[in-house]
């Protein structure tokens, strides 16, 4: 008997409410919008969508390339009029230790709930191993067992009213602007931090991931399909973390970049890496604050025109 | 393995299967090794420290009653409470006295380095060497028979629904052990009710009160004034959801082994006094640190139950429940706190009954159960935060008044009314609990009430439920 209600509570769930709420016609920027900005942290904190007009920072902290990729297809289905995608392209980018995201870990949870409800068949074979994180999330969004279900109430309350607001959707990012400067705070400890997470396992180098190489060659297809001009785009990080890079990483991403523009001559790449210099721009090693991100935006603003890659922006 | 864990979902419907295919006289064998189990998936090597606490007072509890001299039956009952308080002192509170110690050394410009460890501190261990403790006292005073079966009180110290955050059994458990009930339908659903209660209050109340909590409390000046005051009003919510949930659970699953476990909570928000709030909060604590510490001091021949004495014993037992809490100087503090309140309570007996004799009854019920909510949530702020700078941090925050739109407040609109609606459905619920023969009424009712509460409760923790795994608060003590 219990059985059989859930089963229905869940055909329910699953046929009038998760299909209806994570459908694609539910995001429909707006005509003028012609620039996304997608990526994880290091774009999030460093480009205003304020100082580009008709563009839209799409970034969510530790976004991988498997999950833009996913939420890059899931935008653009609506999207047609959208003519530039700019994805981020650190050295960090390419490394084995962006996999742990999509694999049984403490944190994957909190990447299944942002971005499960996007995955088709193929993405979810990428990341199902027997973990129950991911079990969880099958239930939740595949077969409609109402797991969490207070957390779509806001969504379903705008659907319901018809003013649906697609920012609120978990996987929606934001450009992210931080007040406080708060370089100086245990620097060496967050650099540290920062370059062991981005490059090492233990002391040997982690690697190169397959897995985020592969999603990024999608990303690029998913454009070029699209007649999207994709830009790579290297955020300003600090002087000190660019030192401690291991040259495996440059020469890591300089190899795909030749591989890429091999196979898609349009796509462009601008390193702004060591853009700047002065402390006071620097959130953290890795991040921008709002002054370095509205500097670094001006000076972005500025390439795309001459380069007139993107129309009225 | 927590209580709130997928693994904890699986094991316990097996042992509860197994156990009751048991014989009746190896029960305690399949139980014990099932405690250990539970115990070695946190970290197996931490369980010889159990082992070892185990044997020490097994062997001198034994040693002590067969030994004539009373100088001798010290010893032993010494050897015991010195050797398992010595651990508690090693893993729990080494570094704090050590860094306390070293800061006052230093700011005396006394040049000197205290070692430090980094030791992992066991689970459960401020729980099961209470327990030990209680016993080892028992058997010297006499109250008590040693155990004589190694095994039985092993279980004793290591019963795995306890075993984590309590509640604190005393010596009159062991006799549960020697007698297990069978197996009885009724007591294993009540038993299965109360564990999907105590879920209801971890995972739907107290983790959802959690999130709102930490996301003010991490930046307090930020949002100062409306959110900090709903974020102290709901972290008292929230340590009682989480504590109480962890003892429903470990209390349910008892029951449906067939073990009474002692009741840790009785609704403690409607207590209108701290002494009072003291007999309704964490009761086992409570009782033991009464009969374990404060008695002992009141009543002996210095003070011979004087008021100065009743006082002292208050201070030094409340301050002791601070420090059980956690090697932290807040949590002292707030130890301290509690001393001092019940002892103000009882010095100002006279003023507040001429105060009482003004006013009706229920007005004065009403401001001394407004009065003790609000020093307990004043108190918590002590205890949740992670220092004193934050914890005045978080009080300058209540004083100052801030942004006031909800867009501002830091807390999201929705969950602030779920959770709002959520403790009015917990004080419902405790209401009801609370009246006499609550469960044999609950059971009376027709099948269809009965099956509609079960299948409400599952659906609320199923959609309400907040599975983020967040570890029971108590569980670190």
């Amino acid at each position: 008997m219990g059985v059989l209600l859930l089963a229905g509570i869940s055909v329910i769930n699953k046929k009038l409410i998760l299909d209806k709420l994570y459908a694609p016609q539910n995001v429909v920027l707006s005509r003028e919008t012609n620039l996304i900005i997608i990526g994880d942290s290091s774009l999030e904190y460093s480009y205003n969508p304020a100082i580009i007009k008709n563009s839209i920072n799409n970034a969510r902290p530790a976004e991988n390339y498997f999950y833009s990729y996913y939420k890059l297809k899931f935008i653009l289905e609506k999207n047609k009029h959208v003519k530039t995608v700019v994805l981020g392209y650190g050295y960090h980018n390419l490394s084995k230790n962006r996999d742990a995201d999509i694999m049984p870990s403490k944190m994957s949870l909190q990447f299944y709930n942002r971005y499960f409800m996007l995955l088709d068949a193929t993405g979810r074979k990428e990341i199902q191993k027997l973990d129950m994180n991911y079990l969880f999330c099958y239930a939740k969004f595949c077969l409609g067992i109402p797991l969490e279900f207070y957390k779509n109430m806001d969504l379903i309350v705008d659907l319901l009213l018809g003013k649906f607001d697609h920012t609120k959707y978990p996987f929606w990012g934001d450009f992210s602007k931080d007040k406080k400067l708060r370089l100086n705070v245990a620097f060496e400890k967050m650099l540290d931090a920062e370059v062991v997470g981005s490059f090492y396992n233990g002391n040997t180098i982690a690697g190169k991931s397959p897995v985020m190489s592969a999603y990024l060659v999608k990303i690029a297809e998913l454009c070029s399909r699209n007649n999207i001009q994709l830009i790579l785009l290297a955020t300003p990080v600090h002087k000190d973390y660019l030192s401690r890079v291991p040259p495996y990483y440059m020469e890591l991403n300089s190899e795909m970049l030749v591989f890429l523009k091999k196979r898609y001559p349009d796509i462009r790449y601008y390193d702004y890496s060591s853009l700047l210099t002065d402390d006071s721009f620097f959130l953290d090693p890795g991040h921008l604050n709002h002054r370095g991100a509205d500097i670094f935006t001006a000076e972005l603003k500025l390439k795309i025109s001459q380069e007139h890659c993107c129309g009225r922006s | 393995m927590a209580f709130n864990s997928v693994s904890f979902l699986l094991f316990f419907p097996i042992v509860a299967i197994l156990y009751f295919g048991i014989p009746r006289k190896y029960r305690w064998a399949f139980l014990l090794a099932a405690s250990y189990y539970f115990y070695m998936c946190w970290k197996l090597d931490y369980i010889i420290i159990m082992i070892a606490s185990t044997l020490v007072a097994y062997g001198s509890a034994i040693l002590s009653e067969k030994s004539t001299r009373k100088a001798v039956k010290k010893i032993f009952f010494l050897t015991s409470v010195i050797f398992n308080l010595g651990l508690l002192f090693v893993f729990k509170y080494f570094n704090f006295f050590s860094e306390s110690l070293q800061a006052l050394f230093n700011s005396i410009n006394i040049v000197c380095d205290i070692p430090t460890f980094s030791f992992l501190l066991p689970l459960g261990i401020s729980f099961y060497t209470f327990k030990i403790i209680s016993y080892s006292v028992d058997v010297y005073r006499g109250t008590h028979r040693a155990e004589k079966h190694l095994g039985v009180f092993a279980l004793y110290v290591a019963f795995f629904p306890a075993l984590g955050a309590g509640p604190i059994e005393r010596t009159g458990f062991i006799k549960q052990i020697h007698n297990p009930a069978p197996f009885d339908c009724q007591r294993v659903t009540n038993g299965l009710l109360l564990m999907a209660w105590g879920f209801f209050k971890k995972t739907v109340i107290a983790d959802r009160l959690l999130a709102i909590v930490n996301d003010v409390y991490k930046s307090p000046s930020e949002l100062a004034g409306l959110p900090v005051v709903i974020a102290t009003l709901f972290l008292a919510f929230q340590i009682y959801c989480d504590f109480s949930g962890y003892c429903d659970i470990a209390i349910g699953a008892s029951r449906v082994l067939g073990y009474r476990l002692s009741n840790n909570f009785n609704r403690p928000f409607a207590a209108k006094s701290v002494s009072d709030f003291w007999n309704r909060w964490h009761i086992t604590l409570s009782m033991w640190i009464r009969d374990y510490v404060f008695m002992p001091i009141a009543i002996s021949k210095k003070f011979k139950g004087k008021i100065g004495g009743v006082i002292f014993a208050l201070i030094v037992s409340f301050s002791l429940v601070g420090l059980w809490h956690g090697a932290k100087w807040t949590f002292l503090f707030a130890g301290m706190l509690q001393g001092l309140a019940i002892a103000g309570g009882m010095l100002t007996k006279t003023p507040r009954k001429k105060i009482q004799s003004i006013i009706t009854q229920r007005v004065y019920n009403f401001f001394c159960l407004l009065g003790t909510f609000f020093f307990m949530c004043f108190t918590f702020i002590f205890v949740f935060a992670p220092d004193f700078s934050a914890a005045i941090d978080i009080l300058n925050g209540i004083f100052v008044s801030g942004k006031h739109k909800w867009i501002e407040l830091g807390i999201n609109k929705n969950d602030f009314f779920i959770s709002v609606m959520l403790i009015v459905v917990l004080e419902v619920v405790q209401y009801l609990q609370a009246g006499k023969d609550a469960s044999a009424r609950f059971f009376k009712q027709p099948a269809a009430v009965r099956w509609a509460a079960y299948y409400l409760l599952l659906l609320g923790i199923i959609m309400f439920g907040v599975f983020t795994p967040n570890k029971f608060m108590y569980m670190q003590f």
